[in-house]
């Protein structure tokens, strides 16, 4: 996997807001398949601008993010066929079952036609109850929104997942499970980025970096 | 990729609560009308039944004497059709009919005020209350509700996160929202109208025809048309909000602009004064100065009227005549300056997308200014019509002079009832009535077109964190 080309990648990432604080400063990294690089440090060190780059929400103001060898900012679409995002504080459809969500979020990343059984088995791998499956989500409870969310970006079965804050809010025995899947991912050969204030999190990681607030 | 964004937000929105309750109370709305409707309309015919058979009684007494036909003031009303349960037209300034009021000479035709609006007084506040009222109104507002937190809600729930995160195009969700939320709206409205339909075609009251249907078929894709600038408006806002709060006030905000201050604040400028239409008095003064006018130019001859053919008699029928062209001229004057100022007034709410469906649904009806200069240039002609009708009769009779139109020397023999020409409105065309509409639906299509482009243009800088 050391001799792969990196699915994530940032060349000389910048980003200053307009109200001119500069939340990333020069970020390279280059992430392979089977590696989890985890973004650690405080409120405002720059996690989230970091993620949201590679997602396109936001434009850089210097460098280049690549998913897949593709610029995220000149084919936005085409990149995000390959990469799947698990974020912070995941309310989805309250009136829609998990497995619906799980349906609609399947279907817009690409893969349409899977059976329920095949929704159930996702739901089941992130250790979600079976009688909660054709509950709607808004009888959930924070951690399994939680669940959920990553069996979506699971069900994608895209080579990138970035997760910003997925363990935020969660009961340590949620926790623990939610770092067993994540190691399971590593296994599979999915390149991960995670942004994360947990420190425990990052023991799953295969690179880590430590960011401080800008000032 | 579209359709699942579609079929996802067409769920969440009929199933929402907003939808139910939205459902409910147009269903309620239309129903509930189109019953008033049904009394409404039978004591609008019977009001109409009844000025035309006093007009036939009038003409009846009058057929004694030919003489006595030019002194029988018939009044028409503008002929209640079921078109009204669409639109009633109602414009405060718009005359209620014609009549003819003869001065002993030539009838002349000008607004009446004697016309009675339905007898049931109870009705009386209803009398602009029609589905575009009901459109106009409730379902715009509705419009507005549902569309209000399109983007601002599924920010605040993260799921714009998700959506994005996906290669989704930014134009497939505007596109996806847009045609829900006006599915949503357009499908109470629908079945509203369609149950309203069941209950007017039940009773005896109202006719209905395939034209009627076709109308209320055009009405409801003129009404989605409208409502698609509100659910627009609403996208618009919540594309410009990044909370939901601020995107539900800016979008009522916008809602009692268009549909509550703009339309009726021509009000404010409709005060006829400032478009120079003479009130009723001054027509009268105008009337009777013109008429001096004409004699005056005339004060040097003889037309002092002696026996039937002395040049005197028919000098004083000839001054007469001219009399009448100069009233009538008047009135003529005095009813296109009132349509004017109508007109322009309408030509300055176009800003407004509520006045412009309002004017859509009542020329697509006939109804309001529409039906009434319909009505001028049907009684016009008739006018005409009975002109000629009297002048043949006349010239039957040796006795007569025929001196037109002096009431001393004309036929006094009696005539045959069922001879005498009765006016009955004829309906306006579909395709006039379309023609009429076409301007306004026109301007609601660039407004659509506009807000759609906006719409687009900002979601597709908006911020999905």
């Amino acid at each position: 996997m050391a001799n792969q080309k990196p699915i994530l990648k940032a060349d000389d990432l910048s980003k200053r807001y307009e109200d001119g604080v500069l939340a990333v400063d020069h970020l390279n990294l280059g992430i392979r398949p089977g590696e989890v690089y985890c973004l650690l440090g405080a409120n405002g060190a720059g996690k989230t601008t970091t993620i949201n780059l590679f997602l396109n929400f936001i434009p850089p103001t210097t460098g280049t993010c690549y998913i897949k060898g593709i610029d995220v900012t000149k084919d936005p679409l085409e990149a995000k066929k390959y990469v799947s995002f698990v974020s912070e504080n995941v309310m989805l459809y309250g009136n829609f079952t998990a497995r619906q969500n799980l349906e609609f979020f399947a279907k817009l990343g690409g893969k349409a036609n899977l059976t329920k059984e095949q929704y159930y088995q996702v739901m089941r791998r992130v250790s979600l109850q079976e009688k909660s499956f054709e509950q709607r989500v808004k009888t959930y409870s924070k951690g399994m929104r939680q669940k959920l969310g990553i069996s979506i970006a699971i069900i994608k079965d895209a080579p990138a997942v970035l997760l910003d804050e997925p363990t935020a809010g969660l009961d340590p025995k949620a926790a623990e499970e939610f770092l067993e899947i994540l190691t399971e991912l590593k296994i599979e050969g999915k390149a991960i980025l995670i942004s994360t204030h947990d420190i425990f999190c990052s023991s799953a990681c295969s690179w880590a970096s430590l960011s401080s607030a800008s000032s | 990729m579209f359709g699942e964004l579609w079929k996802r937000q067409l769920v969440e929105d009929i199933t929402s609560s907003k939808f139910l309750i939205n459902f409910v109370i147009i269903l309620a709305s239309v129903i509930g009308f189109s019953l008033l409707f049904l009394g409404h309309f039978q004591s609008l015919e019977e009001s109409y039944s009844k000025n035309t058979n006093a007009n036939d009684q009038l003409l009846s007494e009058s057929s004694k004497e030919l003489v006595r036909l030019l002194s029988a003031p018939l009044e028409f009303g503008m002929k209640p059709g079921p078109f009204l349960f669409i639109s009633d037209g109602y414009e405060e300034k718009i005359p209620k009919g014609l009549v003819f009021r003869p001065k002993g000479y030539t009838p002349d035709i000008k607004e009446t005020t004697g016309l009675k609006k339905a007898s049931s007084p109870d009705l009386s506040v209803f009398y602009s209350t029609d589905l575009t009222f009901i459109v106009q109104f409730l379902l715009s507002f509705f419009a507005v509700l549902l569309a209000f937190d399109a983007f601002t809600s599924e920010k605040e729930k993260g799921t714009l996160r998700l959506v994005y995160s996906n290669p989704v195009k930014r134009g497939h969700l505007v596109l996806a929202k847009y045609m829900s939320a006006l599915l949503a709206i357009g499908l109470p409205l629908l079945l509203g109208l369609i149950i309203g339909l069941i209950l007017l075609s039940l009773s005896s009251v109202v006719p209905i025809s395939s034209g009627f249907i076709s109308g209320l078929s055009l009405f409801f894709i003129i009404s989605l048309l409208y409502l698609s600038v509100f659910v627009l408006i609403g996208l618009l806002l919540s594309a410009f909000s990044h909370n939901s709060k601020n995107s539900l006030v800016l979008c009522l905000l916008v809602w009692i602009f268009l549909v509550v201050i703009l339309p009726k604040s021509s009000g404010l400028f409709l005060n006829l004064k400032r478009f120079d239409v003479p009130t009723e008095q001054e027509i009268e003064e105008r009337v009777r100065k013109v008429e001096r006018e004409v004699w005056n130019r005339h004060s040097h001859e003889d037309w002092m009227t002696r026996s039937g053919q002395d040049a005197s008699t028919k000098l004083n029928v000839a001054v007469s005549n001219e009399e009448q062209r100069a009233r009538q001229e008047v009135y003529d004057l005095y009813l296109r300056k009132k349509i004017g100022a109508v007109r322009i007034l309408q030509s300055v709410n176009f800003i407004s997308p509520s006045s412009l469906f309002e004017y859509s649904a009542s020329a697509l009806a006939g109804t309001g200014l529409f039906h009434f200069e319909h009505l001028w240039k049907q009684v016009t002609q008739y006018r005409r019509d009975f002109l000629n009708f009297f002048m043949a009769e006349d010239r039957k009779d040796d006795q007569s002079d025929h001196l037109y139109f002096h009431p001393d020397y004309l036929s006094r023999r009696p005539v045959d009832f069922n001879r005498i020409p009765k006016f009955e409105e004829k309906d306006i065309k579909t395709g006039e009535r379309l023609k009429d509409a076409a301007k306004y639906l026109v301007l609601l299509g660039l407004y659509n077109i506009f807000l759609l482009i906006l719409v687009f243009n900002k979601f597709q800088k908006y911020d999905v964190r």
